[in-house]
C-alpha cells in the first residue's frame, strides 16, 4: 500500500538475495548513459565543457541540459535528441535481472504482478490550493500517504476537506511536526484529538484498554508521522523529488508552540473528517 | 549451533516500534532481545558489547542516524547481520545506500509482522 522500490519487494519476498540485487543494479547502471557522455560522443560538447557543466550542476538543482542551453552550448533540438538516446539506452531493473540470468522472464512477470498488487492504487484526486506551483507533488503525497497510513495502521478512513491558507493551524490534543530537507525544506504537520491519539497508541500496542500515559501516546503519534513522512519521501523520489526527513517533534496541547506562517512561508491546512475524532493536516511550504 | 538462543539488538528511537519489534522477536523460538538502542551511537556501543546475531536498524534517529551506524558496525565486524526497518525503506536511494553499507535486507514501515518474522528467521538460519 505504501510506495516501495521493486528491488525491496524482491528482497522482502526472498526472491533475490542482497548480493543478487546489487549485481542486477550494477548491471542496470552500466547500461545507463550519462547526458554529457552522449553529448561528447556526438561531438556536441567537449569533455572540458561537460566537466564545467557538471561542476555547476552540483551547486544547483538544474538539469544538465538546462545549464547547457543556458550557456548557449546546446539548443533545444539537440537536448531532445540526447534525451531520446538516453531513454533508449535505459533498462528497467526487471530487464537487468533477466539479462543477468537471476530470474527467468516468467518468474519476473509473476514477481511484478505481486508487486503491483501490493502497491495498490495511484493517489486519488485532491483539491489543490491556488498558487502552489512546484509543490503539488508534496501536497498530493502528504494527503494520499496520510490517508493510506490511517487506513493501514488504524483501519480508519479519513476524508479531507477543502484546503485553506491560514496563518495558524487549529491545534487539537497533540501536534507533530516534521521538517523535510533536500530539494525543498517543507514541513508536514499533523494535529489529532485525544481520541485519535489514543486510538493510534492502542492499535499500535494492540492494547484496547491501554491507559493514557502522555509519553507513550506522544511517542505513538510521533512514530505515526515518521511513517507517513518516510513513505512520502519514497513516493516523491519516484517523481524525481529528492528529500530526506528529520526526526519529528511532537507536543501535547499544554506545551504546544503556536505554529504560525512566517515571511516567505505558506501554511496550508487540510481539515479532515474521521468518525472517531478530529484530525487536521497541514503543510508549511518554503 | 541448533537450539542455541539467537541474540538481537533493536535500534529505533521510537518506543512504539521497539516494543512491537521486541514482541515479534520474543515470539520466535530461540530468539531474544539483548539490548535496545535509541541512537546510532548507542547501537554501535551496544553492538560491540553484546555481539548480537542480528541488528534491526531504523534510519531516521537522533545523532549520527542509522546509516552511519551501519557503516561503523560493519567496519567493526564485517560479518555483522543488519536488517534495516525504517519508514524510509521504500526510497530506492536509501535502500541502495543501506545495502552498499552492508545491510542484508530492508523492510519498510508500516510492516507486516509475518514478513518481519520470515526475514528474521531466514537471516538467523532458523529455517
Amino acid at each position: 500500500m505504501t510506495p516501495k522500490f521493486f528491488g525491496q519487494y524482491l528482497l522482502e519476498q526472498g526472491i533475490l538475495q542482497r548480493n543478487q540485487l546489487m549485481e542486477a543494479i550494477k548491471y542496470q547502471r552500466s547500461k545507463t548513459r550519462k547526458f554529457g557522455e552522449i553529448a561528447v560522443s556526438r561531438g556536441y560538447l567537449t569533455p572540458d565543457q561537460v566537466e564545467k557543466i557538471n561542476q555547476e550542476q552540483r551547486k544547483t538543482d538544474k538539469l544538465f541540459g538546462e545549464i547547457a542551453v543556458g550557456k548557449g552550448l546546446l539548443d533545444e533540438k539537440r537536448v531532445k535528441e540526447i534525451i531520446t538516446i538516453q531513454q533508449n539506452a535505459h533498462i528497467y531493473l526487471g530487464e537487468a535481472i533477466v539479462e543477468t540470468g537471476l530470474l527467468t522472464r516468467d518468474r519476473l512477470e509473476r514477481a511484478l504482478e505481486g508487486f503491483k498488487k501490493e502497491q495498490g492504487d495511484e493517489p486519488g484526486d485532491f483539491v489543490m490550493p491556488h498558487g502552489v506551483d512546484g509543490c503539488e507533488e508534496f501536497i498530493r503525497s502528504s494527503m494520499d500517504i496520510t490517508q493510506k497510513v490511517f487506513r493501514r495502521m488504524m483501519d480508519v478512513l479519513i476524508k479531507f476537506g477543502r484546503p485553506e491558507e491560514r496563518t495558524e493551524l487549529t491545534n487539537h490534543a497533540f501536534l507533530s511536526e516534521l521538517q523535510f530537507k533536500g530539494d525543498a525544506s517543507h514541513h508536514y504537520l499533523l494535529t489529532v484529538s485525544m481520541d485519535i491519539a489514543l486510538e493510534i497508541a492502542r492499535k499500535a500496542y494492540k492494547s484496547p484498554d491501554m491507559e493514557y500515559e502522555i509519553e507513550t501516546v506522544r511517542d505513538a503519534v510521533a512514530e505515526f508521522v515518521n511513517v507517513v513522512c518516510g513513505n512520502m519521501t519514497a513516493w516523491l523520489l519516484t517523481r524525481g523529488v529528492k528529500m530526506d526527513i528529520n526526526v519529528p517533534r511532537t507536543w501535547e496541547k499544554s506545551e504546544m508552540p503556536g505554529l504560525k506562517s512566517s515571511k516567505g512561508t505558506r501554511l496550508i491546512a487540510y481539515p479532515a473528517g474521521a468518525t472517531s475524532g478530529d484530525i487536521s493536516m497541514g503543510v508549511v511550504l518554503k | 549451533m541448533p537450539g542455541e538462543t539467537k541474540k538481537l539488538l533493536i535500534a529505533d528511537d521510537s518506543r512504539l516500534s521497539s516494543h512491537i519489534l521486541s514482541e515479534i522477536v520474543e515470539g520466535i523460538e530461540h530468539c531474544e532481545v539483548v539490548a535496545m538502542a535509541k541512537t546510532g551511537e548507542e547501537a554501535i556501543e551496544l553492538f560491540k558489547r553484546h555481539k548480537p546475531d542480528l541488528v534491526t536498524m531504523d534510519l531516521s534517529m537522533p545523532g549520527i542516524g542509522g546509516m552511519e551506524a551501519i557503516k561503523q558496525i560493519i567496519a567493526a565486524d564485517n560479518g555483522a547481520k543488519i536488517v534495516v526497518i525504517s519508514s524510509l525503506g521504500g526510497a530506492q536511494e536509501k535502500l541502495l545506500e543501506a545495502l552498499e553499507a552492508g545491510a542484508l535486507s530492508v523492510i519498510s514501515k508500516p510492516f507486516d509482522e509475518d514478513k518481519v518474522v520470515a526475514v528474521f528467521r531466514k537471516l538467523l538460519g532458523l529455517i
